[in-house]
């Protein structure tokens, strides 16, 4: 009698439903910490691509005020972080981070500040190799080289 | 029912998915690595290298050009001929033990400002000129002096604007910037009347033990900072004036200065001096005053060049 109203084939689709709908779970939950680790990643490779960026803008703002009449420094930086190509915008003065480091996707944005004494021009520019240098006016300035 | 062979074909994908999974997050996670490394490492591609070369070239210049003005060479194209010699010499080796760390550091386009170099070095002489005159002038229309340090010892007369030595700048417009070295109760003492004050103001930056070296241009006592010795303090900045003695028989010791002769209108007063060295008078010597030089300093990553001028000893 406790075989009533089961078949061979209601019992397979249970098992199957069962098991797929856990293993669902599984690769969602996986998913999800993949795409949370790859966010905290990026934000710690922008802290630090950023600090060696504006330790630069500083190293050559010290140049400048050595009486530099031609400065030109060189930083090597990753393209790419976690994957991602990230955009760095020098925007010094009041208001505004002195540089702030964004991704779009995920998008994960970092400001990091400086200290300067010579003027750098505001710009934005796409992350990877970057040169600081003293512009013929006088400021510094973050080009791509 | 499917053969058994085909069973666990769910489990199976799963697994796939999972193991790419962890795959990405283990690449993740070494990309976080690589990032900490790079953190760790000093962040300063050669910027402060460059700045301790150029400090090099300043001091070890500046060390060349006092040490060949010292010498006392008898003429203007001897000393800047040494001078000259001497720069390539230090470039050489300075060069050499650069491009063994792979790094090019070159001083480039030398040029030399002429100066005079005036001094006394009999510490028992009065500081009188050549012919014993008390009040006298050492240069006139003098827009650069460096260096200037008198030691001295044994002042008489105790009143400031009286009857004590003093060593002044006077402009052309009449401004009078002095320092007096007088005697308080067998003690040396220093008072400083810049262009503003109407009297001098007594005692400054004491007690002064003697023999007192004091640095007109640095503003220094025995060594010591003395901040109300501003050398010209209150006369305009680029305004020239003439270096003046005034009782000069109140006083002994020695001196010593230079001053900038490639500036238009400047001239030692020579009638008040030996013209070649001598153990008992005062006397001018050619001299440089200031050199100027190019710095390089390339590497890799850093490219660097700036324009030096090294004088040293000059009012800050």
């Amino acid at each position: 009698m406790s075989d009533r109203a089961l078949s061979v084939t209601v019992n397979y689709v249970m098992s199957i439903g069962i098991a797929t709908l856990l293993l669902s779970v599984l690769i969602v939950s996986t998913g999800a910490s993949i795409e949370d680790r790859r966010e905290e990643a990026i934000r710690a490779e922008l802290e630090v691509v950023g600090q060696r960026l504006a330790a630069s803008i500083e190293s050559a703002d010290r140049l400048a005020g050595a009486g530099g009449e031609d400065v030109v420094l060189d930083v090597a930086l990753p393209e790419r972080l976690a994957g991602k190509a990230y955009e760095v915008q020098v925007s010094p003065g009041p208001g505004s981070p002195d540089l702030l480091l964004e991704t779009s996707d995920p998008a994960v944005s970092v400001s990091v500040g400086f200290t300067n004494s010579t003027p750098v021009e505001s710009k934005t520019v796409s992350g990877g190799t970057l040169r600081v240098v003293l512009a013929d006016d006088g400021d510094l300035e973050v080009r791509a080289p | 029912m499917a053969d058994v062979r085909d069973r666990a074909q769910l489990i199976l994908i799963t697994g796939l998915i999972l193991a790419v999974s962890f795959v990405v997050l283990t690449l993740l996670l070494n990309t976080v690595i690589y990032t900490e490394n790079l953190a760790s490492r000093g962040v300063d591609t050669g910027g402060s290298e460059a700045i301790e070369y150029q400090t090099v070239v300043v001091h070890g210049l500046g060390e060349l050009v006092d040490g060949e003005n010292d010498a006392e060479h008898q003429s203007q194209s001897e000393v800047r001929e040494r001078v000259e010699n001497g720069t390539s010499g230090f470039n050489e080796t300075v060069t050499a033990s650069y491009l063994e760390r792979g790094v090019v550091a070159d001083v480039s386009n030398l040029s030399l400002d002429d100066g005079r170099l005036l001094r006394q070095t009999d510490p028992s002489r009065a500081f009188t000129n050549r012919t014993g005159t008390a009040n006298w002038t050492l240069a006139t229309g003098v827009e650069d002096t460096r260096s200037f340090v008198v030691t001295v010892s044994n002042p008489s007369g105790s009143t400031p604007g009286t009857d004590a030595f003093n060593v002044s700048l006077v402009s052309l417009g009449g401004d009078r910037w002095s320092v007096y070295v007088y005697e308080d109760g067998g003690a040396l003492e220093l008072a400083v009347q810049n262009v503003s004050d109407g009297s001098p103001t007594l005692d400054v930056c004491g007690p002064i033990s003697e023999p007192a070296r004091i640095d007109l241009t640095r503003g220094t006592v025995n060594g010591e900072p003395c901040g109300a010795l501003v050398f010209g303090n209150g006369i305009s900045p680029g305004a020239v004036y003439d270096i003046e003695f005034r009782r000069g028989d109140h006083i002994q010791g020695t001196y010593n200065l230079t001053v900038n002769t490639a500036t238009a209108g400047t001239s030692v007063e020579s009638q008040n001096f030996e013209t070649v060295a001598s153990g008992t008078s005062p006397y001018e010597v050619p001299a440089i005053y200031s050199a100027h030089v190019d710095v390089h300093y390339v590497t890799a990553d850093l490219r660097y060049r700036a324009e030096v001028r090294i004088a040293r000893g000059e009012p800050p």
